[in-house]
Parts: structure tokens; C-alpha cells; sequence
């Protein structure tokens, strides 16, 4: 106790001090919504950290398809407004923060756009993190005698997971077929679960919202609607198209209509879920840093003890959020085998 | 709405990684690994199986091991009293044997003492006589060498020897 009266009146001294210097650099009033949006939204530059008045940030890729044809080039030529090429990225409008290009009738054009942005970057990042993790542990499985050794390293790391997801996700909810589809539904725990855990940590190769991006989760939705409808038997189809309901309900197609309405809403409620509950955790912890940006005006008193709070709130958000990583990996696997399970129903008793 | 827009470039790049992550992970990852560990948890498993078994037929060894002790002990029991029951056999068997010829021995000792008696007091008496007639010899020829003695001694004699008869 008496180490963290202390610990805590460090951290006050520290914030205080800290707060009082930030004010002499005299920033404006501090923009809530820019603040928000700006961390959770995908960009063109991977943003780092400001320092001194100047921002600090990776520039990436930008690779358009416009009406010249294929351009790349770095993000870096069109900060503060710049035109380059003809394609720039407006401050107001529709189009604000996205690349755009002049057609003939001077109007603001999308072009095709495929740009590595900050969530493609760290897609690519988490990907790669996940493909060595997963084949360094198979690489152990491969050069070890698993009947005398115990796993260790990766190997002890990961399979520990795999074990509970395929033994007690998947083999109970997909049912004697799982072998088949085990290992879409472990990717997708693991493609989750990294994104997840990547997006908390707060600096350079983590810290982007990738899976509090719709544009994710609806891909992920969308890989688990055609894993579900793809594989799906006979029985299956039959209970959405002509199940066994009084002959009325069939003529009168209210049955297979909201069959049909519930092949969708099954994978729009995991594309929704996911973002939501991840866009909400990075929304939380964000506004509760913002805190120390809100009350800076307000003296070094209040700044410094607000800033208290919000590192201890903060620690304890991300600590949740920690928490709601795993669980919406997980969910998210659970459904999926639950709805895969569900389009092989066996033989009608 | 921004957020709710998912945007082309996105998804175009996400099916790609997920696409080839899932392809490098269904191909050479996950497979691999569940199979080797369902290979180790049926390992496992069967090793279990032999140890309950072991267990099981450690328990009835044990089972058999306690039965052939506890017949050999009774068996010894057995062995044991038959042994003592033999040996106080052979005692007894013995000492009635000794005591018969003991007595046996004191009897025959006994008759051959009293044989041994009888032929002493015959030798006794025998040499008595002996001794009595050479005496009565002596004393006889002594006396006799008078007549006078010599017819009081018949007389004498004669008078006992009467005496005697009745």
C-alpha cells in the first residue's frame, strides 16, 4: 500500500510537470473528433508521434488506377494538400481524406484505389507474424518425436490455444465433418485474435484499427458465409427452401423468405459484432487518453490529476481490452463452426 | 458514414492476406499440428488405457500373491502342527517304551536278585551245614572220645530229635 502512495505520487509529480511543459508549446484547443477519427480511421501515412510541431509518420504506398493508368507513389507527395500527378487528397467534401483526381468536368473522381494504407500495412504485418508463428510451430511438431517430448517454445505457446479452439470450438460445433473445416476456422481465430492484440499496442507495428475496420470484418463475414453456404448438404438447402412447414407457409413463401433473410443477417451480425465491439474499445481507451488533451487548458492541478486517472483508467481499459481480444476471436470462431455445423445437419428422424 | 464504408483497397488487400495466410496455414500449418496432436492425445489416451490395465492386473497378482501366501502360511500351519504332533509322538512313543523296559530291567533285576538271594542264603545255609557238620564233627569227636558223653549225647539226641517228631 505504502509503495503505491508512492508509485501514484510519482506518477502525479510526473503528469504535472509533464502537463505544465506541454502547455508552454502552446498547442490550440484540442480537436476531439479530429483526434478520434484520426487514430481509428485507415490512413495513408502510418502516424507516429508529433514532435516539436512537426508530425512524425511513415509515409506508404498510394496505388491508384486512375484515368492515366497505374500510379504508385509514395503518401509523402500529397501531405498538407499537395497536388502530385494530378491526385490529391481534399481537406472538405465527400471525398475528404481520400485520394482524388479532376475528371474533364472538373469534379472530384475516385480512382481505383489500392493503396497500402496503415490497415493494409499492418495487416501485412500481423499476417506475416502469424504465418512464421503457426509454421515455426509446425516445424517443431514436424522435427519432434511428439509422443516423447513436450512442446516447448512456439510449439508450447500456441498449442495450447489450438487445443482448446479445435477440440472444444470446433469439433463440438462443426461436428464430424471439422477436420475439413478446421483449419479455415483456426486462421480466422488466429487472423482475429493477432489483429486484435496488434491494434491495442499503441505504437509503430501495432495500434492500427484493423479489426474495428468494417471493410475486415466484412471480408471475414464474408469467408465464413461462403464456408457455411458452399459446403453446406442437401438437408440444408432444403430447410431454407422448402422446409417442413404446413404447405401455406411454403405456397405463401414466408418460410424460405426469412430462411433466405437469415443466411445473411447470420454472417452481417458477426461482421457487426466484431467491429463494433473492437471500434468501441479502441473509441474508450482513445477518449480516456484524451482526457489528459482536455483538461490541458485547465491548470496543472486538475491536468495533472485527471492524467492520474486516465493512465490508471487507461491500464485498466487496455486490460479489458486485452480481454475482449480473445473473446471476439473467439466468438467470432465459435459462430462461424456453430453456422458451418448448422449446413451439415444429419439425416431428419 | 466513413466508418461504415467499407472501402475497395481494404478488402481487395484483406482477401489477399487472408487469402494467402490461409493458404500457408491450411497447407503446411494447422494440419500438421492437429494431427500430431490428436496422434499424442490418442497416445495418451492409450497409454492410459495399459496403465489401468497394468493396474488392474497388478491388483490381481496381488490378489494371487496374497492367496498363495496366505495358503502357503496355513500350509506351514499345517505342517508346523503335524511336525509337533509327530515329535510328541515319537516322546511319548518313546518315554512309554523306556518306562516299560525300565521296568522291564527292574523287574528281571529284581528276580535275578532274588535269585542271586536265594543261591546265597542255599550257599549260606549249605556252608552252615558244612560248618555245623564239621563242627558237630569236631565237638563229636571231642565228646565221644569218652563213652559216658557219648551215651548222654545219643540220649540227649535222641530226646531232641523226639522233641523234634512231634
Amino acid at each position: 500500500m505504502k509503495r503505491f502512495i508512492l508509485i501514484s505520487a510519482i506518477l502525479l509529480l510526473a503528469c504535472t510537470s509533464a502537463s505544465a511543459s506541454g502547455k508552454e508549446s502552446g498547442e490550440g484547443g484540442f480537436d476531439m473528433q479530429e483526434y478520434l477519427f484520426g487514430h481509428v480511421l485507415d490512413s495513408y501515412q502510418w502516424h507516429i508521434t508529433s514532435w516539436k510541431g512537426h508530425e512524425l509518420s511513415i509515409p506508404l504506398p498510394i496505388i491508384v488506377f486512375g484515368q492515366d493508368g497505374l500510379r504508385i507513389f509514395l503518401s509523402d507527395k500529397l501531405e498538407e494538400g499537395k497536388t502530385y500527378d494530378g491526385f490529391f487528397i481534399p481537406e472538405e467534401g465527400p471525398n475528404k481524406g481520400k485520394v482524388v483526381e479532376l475528371d474533364g468536368s472538373g469534379s472530384q473522381v475516385r480512382p481505383i484505389d489500392i493503396s497500402i494504407t496503415k490497415n493494409v500495412l499492418s495487416l501485412m504485418i500481423s499476417g506475416a507474424l502469424l504465418v512464421w508463428l503457426v509454421l515455426a510451430c509446425s516445424r517443431w511438431y514436424r522435427r519432434h518425436d511428439v509422443l516423447k517430448e513436450a512442446p516447448t517454445g512456439v510449439a508450447a505457446l500456441l498449442e495450447p490455444v489450438i487445443s482448446m479452439i479445435d477440440e472444444d470450438v470446433i469439433k463440438d460445433s462443426v461436428g464430424p465433418e471439422h477436420e475439413r473445416f478446421s483449419p479455415y476456422l483456426l486462421t480466422a481465430f488466429f487472423f482475429i485474435l493477432i489483429n486484435n492484440l496488434m491494434g491495442i499496442i499503441p505504437i509503430f507495428p501495432g495500434g492500427a484499427n484493423v479489426t474495428g475496420n468494417i471493410a475486415v470484418t466484412l471480408c471475414m463475414a464474408v469467408f465464413t458465409f461462403i464456408s457455411v453456404n458452399l459446403f453446406g448438404n442437401r438437408h440444408y438447402f432444403k430447410e431454407i427452401f422448402w422446409p417442413d412447414v404446413p404447405m401455406f407457409l411454403k405456397a405463401f413463401p414466408i418460410m424460405p423468405v426469412i430462411e433466405i433473410v437469415g443466411m445473411f443477417t447470420k454472417p452481417i451480425s458477426l461482421m457487426v459484432r466484431l467491429f463494433a465491439n473492437i471500434f468501441a474499445g479502441h473509441v474508450l481507451i482513445l477518449s480516456v487518453v484524451a482526457l489528459i488533451f482536455i483538461t490541458a487548458a485547465m491548470g496543472p492541478v486538475l491536468n495533472g490529476s485527471m492524467t492520474l486517472v486516465s493512465v490508471l483508467f487507461g491500464i485498466f481499459m487496455d486490460c479489458l481490452e486485452l480481454l475482449v481480444a480473445f473473446i471476439q476471436a473467439y466468438v467470432f470462431t465459435m459462430l462461424s463452426a456453430v453456422y458451418i455445423g448448422m449446413a451439415h445437419p444429419k439425416e431428419e428422424n | 458514414m466513413e466508418i461504415l464504408t467499407p472501402s475497395f483497397g481494404l478488402i481487395f488487400w484483406m482477401v489477399l492476406i487472408f487469402g494467402t495466410v490461409f493458404f500457408l496455414l491450411a497447407k503446411f500449418g494447422f494440419p500438421t499440428i492437429t494431427k500430431m496432436m490428436a496422434k499424442r492425445s490418442e497416445h495418451i489416451a492409450r497409454s492410459l488405457k495399459d496403465a489401468e490395465e497394468a493396474k488392474k492386473l497388478l491388483v490381481q497378482m496381488d490378489k494371487k500373491y496374497q492367496q498363495m501366501m496366505q495358503e502357503a502360511r496355513k500350509e506351514q500351519g499345517e505342517l508346523l502342527d503335524q511336525a509337533r504332533k509327530a515329535a510328541r509322538q515319537m516322546i511319548d512313543d518313546a518315554k512309554g517304551q523306556a518306562s516299560t523296559e525300565a521296568a522291564a530291567i527292574i523287574t528281571r533285576a529284581r528276580e535275578e536278585i532274588e535269585q542271586e538271594k536265594k543261591e546265597a542264603v542255599a550257599e549260606i545255609r549249605n556252608s552252615a551245614v558244612n560248618l555245623s557238620i564239621a563242627l558237630s564233627e569236631k565237638i563229636l569227636r571231642e565228646k565221644l572220645s569218652s563213652d559216658a558223653t557219648q551215651n548222654s549225647l545219643i540220649q540227649k539226641m535222641v530226646n531232641e530229635l523226639g522233641d523234634n517228631s512231634n
